[in-house]
């Protein structure tokens, strides 16, 4: 328990560490909180504006089902606009009157200005839309007898379906990306800290490092005792970063709140990780460590849409695998799984992935340290 | 038993031969000096033998048992005080002595006594709150010590402990370590001031480009070489010929003569002083202040090497 108390409070005296570790996000946060506060209250949720085109041949229970589709509140889905002429509904969509046109070609399209959940939204619903008459126009071959029986019970699921699958989540406010990405940048900032536990470990780096190297404590146990010691302390940090969002810059995680919680704790486990792996693998002095690791924080909350929303998506498109692979954007994603798509299992998925990260980090330092001998202090 | 022994030892750095097929063996109950001149090897020497350093060839042995990175029933025996001060910035003096105990001695009663007496001994009580960055450089170099030595150790070595200490904090560190040594711990001590070997080391070995040049006692070494004594005596005026007759004397071995002051090298011999003193009011010659002075490790060091210990 020694050196886990006197690793805690070597952190907590660090008043850079803890500026950059808990400081840094409650500004960032309090700066979001100005900037967004009230633009997006969900009480005040209101439909998403679509447009069509007047004479288009779109069928006509597309159009009365995405007129009369609801959500769980009773509040109408969509706000159909009728344009006389595309270039009018596109005008309409660049100024973000709308935020989709559909169109009757090629078996129903959708036009989008950019991938963001309202396009989303749409997007679901049309899709949703082709399937259920996919399924129809396959029952009305198979069985025409039933085809009646089918659609009565179909499109009451449907609607159902519709209205809930876009709104299974609790938080719409799309600005509340950015408060996950400060946590995931919170989490982030671990690496720092991560690192400072790879350098006070290794003899060749700095004098403490050679003390410890020569004492009889094993030096696996005296990293895991580090590691330990500094996971508490940056749980107790997410924690209090968490919980200012919640109640103070009124940041609404709904029912998700504990497992926002716990990503932010795995993502920490992962960050801190990372910056073992830093510091153990990246050869030359700490400075030369310390611009790597914010090299890693910053543009690992940039990609998780920290400083601009948008990026994920055009990561999506373009290159996948960066978003299945960023702690980041695993914890920004965990945290939009639950409150936007309310999937559980997305959430699990990225959390594992993270954890996965974390732990193969976790192997390959502590396999580099042990038993190493210096060539050179 | 040896409690040290080290068999032809080699680390290279590259082309450079760090140590050069090195041996040595330190009996228990030794303060045992290792001098030589900055880039010797001495440091390399200690952290080859604390396994910190992988090393190209060599055996080496600590309390009877092969040391390697993972003896830590030998490790816990040996008490590190690194030339670099080797302290948690962020803790204080009583923090940083319990942190480094703690990684000896688990047993938090045992352990309290133990940093006590480390504070005790090191004259820092007073300090005991202090953080580190408030500290006086000799006063840092004491916690340094007294975190290397808080856990009682058989074996303690110290890597350059007294680099950069005012005059009072060495002779409290130096005799910190006698008293360490009154107390049952054999010592290691690798400097490059000869003051301090000569003055606590009971057996010295003398590094210099990876290799041990000379190895014995103060007057063993001293014995190893022709310089008996140095004659220094402030001289007015030293004629040419004055100068070429103190040459002419028995034991001579080199004279010089820089801004009034006349130095007279003599091998091993009896009566040099007296004849020269002769020689001086024969030729006239007025001299003031004499001192007479026994050869140093310097002159060992120089005489091996031919160059001053502090070159």
């Amino acid at each position: 328990m020694i050196h886990i108390k006197y690793r805690m409070k070597t952190m907590l005296r660090q008043k850079s560490l803890i500026f950059w570790s808990l400081a840094f996000p409650l500004i960032l946060g309090m700066m979001f909180y100005f900037m967004f506060g009230g633009i997006n209250d969900l009480e005040q949720f209101q439909e998403v504006p679509v447009g069509i085109l007047r004479g288009d041949s779109l069928p006509e229970e597309f159009v009365t089902m995405l007129k009369e589709v609801k959500t769980e509140g009773d509040i109408p889905l969509f706000q159909v606009k009728t344009y006389d002429t595309l270039y009018k509904a596109e005008k309409a969509l660049q100024s973000e009157k709308i935020y989709g046109i559909i169109q009757s070609k090629d078996d129903l399209s959708l036009t989008v200005k950019s991938s963001d959940s309202y396009s989303s939204l749409i997007k679901t619903f049309l899709d949703q839309y082709r399937e259920n008459t996919a399924l129809i126009t396959e029952m009305a071959e198979k069985n025409p007898d039933q085809v009646a029986a089918f659609v009565t019970d179909m499109a009451a699921g449907a609607q159902a379906k519709i209205a809930e699958i876009p709104l299974k989540g609790t938080d719409k406010d799309p600005y509340a990306q950015y408060f996950y990405a400060l946590i995931a940048m919170t989490c982030l900032i671990g690496t720092m800290v991560g690192m400072h536990n790879g350098n006070d470990i290794q003899a060749d780096l700095t004098a403490v490092g050679a003390r410890r190297n020569v004492a009889p404590t094993p030096k696996l146990r005296q990293v895991l005792y580090d590691f330990t010691a500094t996971y508490i302390l940056y749980c107790v940090i997410v924690a209090v970063v968490t919980g200012v969002c919640v109640f103070v810059y009124g940041q609404d995680f709904g029912q998700n709140a504990g497992l926002v919680l716990l990503g932010g704790w795995i993502g920490s486990f992962t960050s801190l990780a990372i910056g073992e792996v830093i510091a153990v693998f990246i050869k030359g002095p700490v400075q030369k460590k310390e611009g790597i690791c914010v090299a890693v924080f910053m543009i690992s909350s940039f990609l998780a849409g920290l400083q601009w929303g948008d990026i994920t998506f055009i990561i999506e498109e373009k290159c996948p695998v960066i978003n299945r692979i960023n702690p980041g954007t695993l914890i920004v994603n965990g945290f939009k799984s639950l409150s936007v798509y309310g999937d559980s299992r997305r959430y699990m998925i990225n959390m594992v992935t993270l954890a996965v990260i974390g732990i193969i980090c976790v192997i390959i330092s502590v396999l580099k340290l042990r038993r190493v001998r210096y060539e050179s202090i | 038993m040896a409690v040290v022994k080290i068999e032809n030892l080699v680390k290279r750095y590259g082309d450079l031969v760090a140590v050069d097929h090195f041996n040595l063996e330190i009996e228990e109950g030794e303060i045992f000096g290792l001098l030589g001149p900055n880039g010797s090897g001495k440091s390399t020497t200690i952290h080859c033998l604390l396994s910190l350093l992988s090393y190209d060839k060599g055996d080496i042995e600590i309390f009877g048992r092969k040391m390697t990175p993972t003896s830590y029933d030998i490790k816990k025996d040996i008490g590190i005080i690194m030339q670099n001060v080797a302290v948690f910035q962020e803790l204080t003096v009583y923090e940083n002595i319990d942190y480094f105990c703690g990684l000896y001695v688990p047993q938090k009663g045992q352990r309290k006594k133990l940093v006590e007496e480390a504070i005790e001994f090191a004259g820092l009580s007073e300090f005991r709150k202090f953080y580190p960055k408030k500290l006086s450089g000799g006063l840092l170099r004491r916690l340094n010590i007294a975190c290397g030595i808080a856990h009682k150790p058989k074996l303690i070595i110290l890597d350059e402990p007294t680099v950069a200490v005012d005059p009072q904090s060495r002779n409290k560190i130096l005799e910190g370590i006698q008293e360490l040594n009154r107390q049952g711990a054999t010592i290691i001590y690798t400097t490059h001031y000869m003051e301090e070997v000569e003055q606590i080391c009971t057996r010295i070995a003398i590094m210099d480009k990876g290799r041990n040049l000379a190895l014995g006692t103060k007057d063993e070494l001293k014995a190893m070489i022709d310089l008996g004594e140095t004659i220094q005596m402030e001289v007015m005026e030293l004629s040419e010929e004055v100068s070429d007759a103190i040459r002419t004397l028995p034991h001579v071995i080199g004279v010089s003569y820089d801004k009034g002051l006349l130095k007279v090298r003599f091998s091993k011999g009896k009566h040099n002083l007296l004849r020269l003193l002769d020689m001086l009011k024969e030729k006239e010659t007025v001299f003031g202040n004499i001192h007479s002075e026994l050869p140093t490790l310097n002159d060992v060091f120089l005489e091996i090497t031919g160059k001053e210990l502090r070159d």
